[in-house]
């Protein structure tokens, strides 16, 4: 018998959480084209979705130095890439952003400098520069915290094999500014995913 | 020393703790240990099954944000397991080992109860001398121990023996490290405006 208790709890509550960032993942980041590395290790079932309560910076720290060491030891062929999804915690943009030194102090810590790194993205994420509501934030923007842990030997292959990975960023932009808020709303709702 | 099962790691619902924005704060090395502590007092203490499969364990680990589980079986306390005792060495080095009955031994036959550390094997901290203990101490003795955890273990007047709280050694490392520079947190966050 399971022992560790919020499991009955949250399971629910995973279920909804899992959906709602794999429909991010397939209707935003693969649909619109966002990240042109995801399709390929979305399809092969190399993205490890883990979704942690972890609710203040210690325990999100706990959960990403778990991730960090299970992507270490686990080989790219079987889990490249690692979402660690945050539904309970930083539900303040600004301090999800000011945590962001925090991750990287662990992975000097972890000695994980040029090993990982990690993407962060935030339902209110918003670019240095831009208005809250302009539509082009939806670039860092997830249903949830989400910390991203990449392996940079996958990024930098990646970038070689994608020789405009520079113009991924404004790509983006004028996608998202084509799309509006009215298409990112509908692409993010609960029905989206059964519309193709 | 033998220890008495613990009475109070209740195997009840445990509630989601409250954000500790204190938690953000640095301190002195000088500040009094059990500031530090994680108190299982005010945060209930999250616990595993032995025969939980140590990969399922991970995920609790990771679902709870800790690094740490109380080992518990029928409300009696068995020993601790660690982020560290699931993804280090210890579970290669039990399918090597004759302790593993099945055969072949696979990673699906590795449970909590075969990686943990049993209760004999802890080192414990009383939590009656805590008082006089600074963070600093204890984080330089989890670094010269090389341990990622150390238990607090308290008395009742009956003599019986319960677990307190932990220390963690990431927690503790982070508490008392050097703040880190606001500039610094804003690159890295910035960094994909391009």
């Amino acid at each position: 018998m399971d022992t560790l208790l919020p499991l009955g709890d949250i399971s629910g509550e995973h279920g909804g959480s899992r959906a709602a960032v794999v429909r991010w993942l397939e209707q935003a980041v693969i649909g619109l084209n966002l990240c042109p590395f995801a399709k390929a290790v979305h399809v092969k079932g190399l993205v490890r979705l883990s979704i942690s309560q972890a609710n203040d910076p210690d325990s999100t720290l706990a959960a990403l130095e778990t991730e960090l060491q299970h992507l270490a030891g686990t080989s790219p062929s079987v889990t490249d890439t690692t979402l660690l999804v945050l539904p309970r915690a930083f539900p303040d943009f600004l301090d999800f952003h000011l945590f962001q030194g925090e991750v990287a102090a662990l992975l000097r810590r972890l000695d994980f400098d040029g090993i990982f790194q990690v993407a962060p993205f935030h339902p209110r994420w918003e670019f240095a520069g831009s208005a809250p509501d302009d539509v082009e934030n939806c670039v860092g923007r997830a249903p949830y915290p989400v910390l991203h842990v990449l392996r940079e030997a996958s990024v930098d292959r990646a970038v070689a094999a994608f020789p405009e990975a520079a113009r991924i960023y404004e790509a983006n932009r004028i996608r998202l500014r084509a799309l509006g808020w009215e298409g990112w709303n509908a692409l993010c709702a609960e029905d989206a995913s059964s519309k193709d | 020393m033998s220890l008495n099962p613990i009475r109070h790691v209740d195997t009840g619902q445990v509630r989601v703790r409250a954000p500790q924005p204190q938690d953000t704060a640095r301190h002195s090395a000088e500040v009094p240990a059990r500031e530090l502590m994680t108190d299982f007092e005010r945060t209930q203490p999250l616990t595993v099954a032995p025969d939980r499969h140590i990969d399922a364990a991970l995920q609790d680990m990771v679902v709870g944000g800790v690094r740490s589980l109380l080992v518990v079986e029928a409300g009696e306390f068995l020993g601790l397991v660690t982020a560290a005792d699931l993804q280090g060495e210890k579970p290669i080095l039990f399918l090597q080992s004759p302790m593993c009955s099945s055969y072949p031994c696979k990673h699906a036959d590795v449970l909590v109860r075969d990686v943990m550390t049993p209760m004999r094997e802890l080192i414990a901290l009383d939590d009656a001398t805590l008082h006089r203990t600074t963070a600093g101490e204890i984080l330089a003795l989890l670094q010269l121990e090389r341990l990622s955890h150390v238990l607090v273990m308290q008395s009742a007047g009956d003599g019986e023996r319960s677990v307190r709280g932990v220390f963690s050694c990431t927690r503790l490392e982070r508490s008392l490290a050097e703040p880190l520079q606001t500039a610094e947190a804003k690159i890295v966050a910035f960094r994909r405006a391009g």
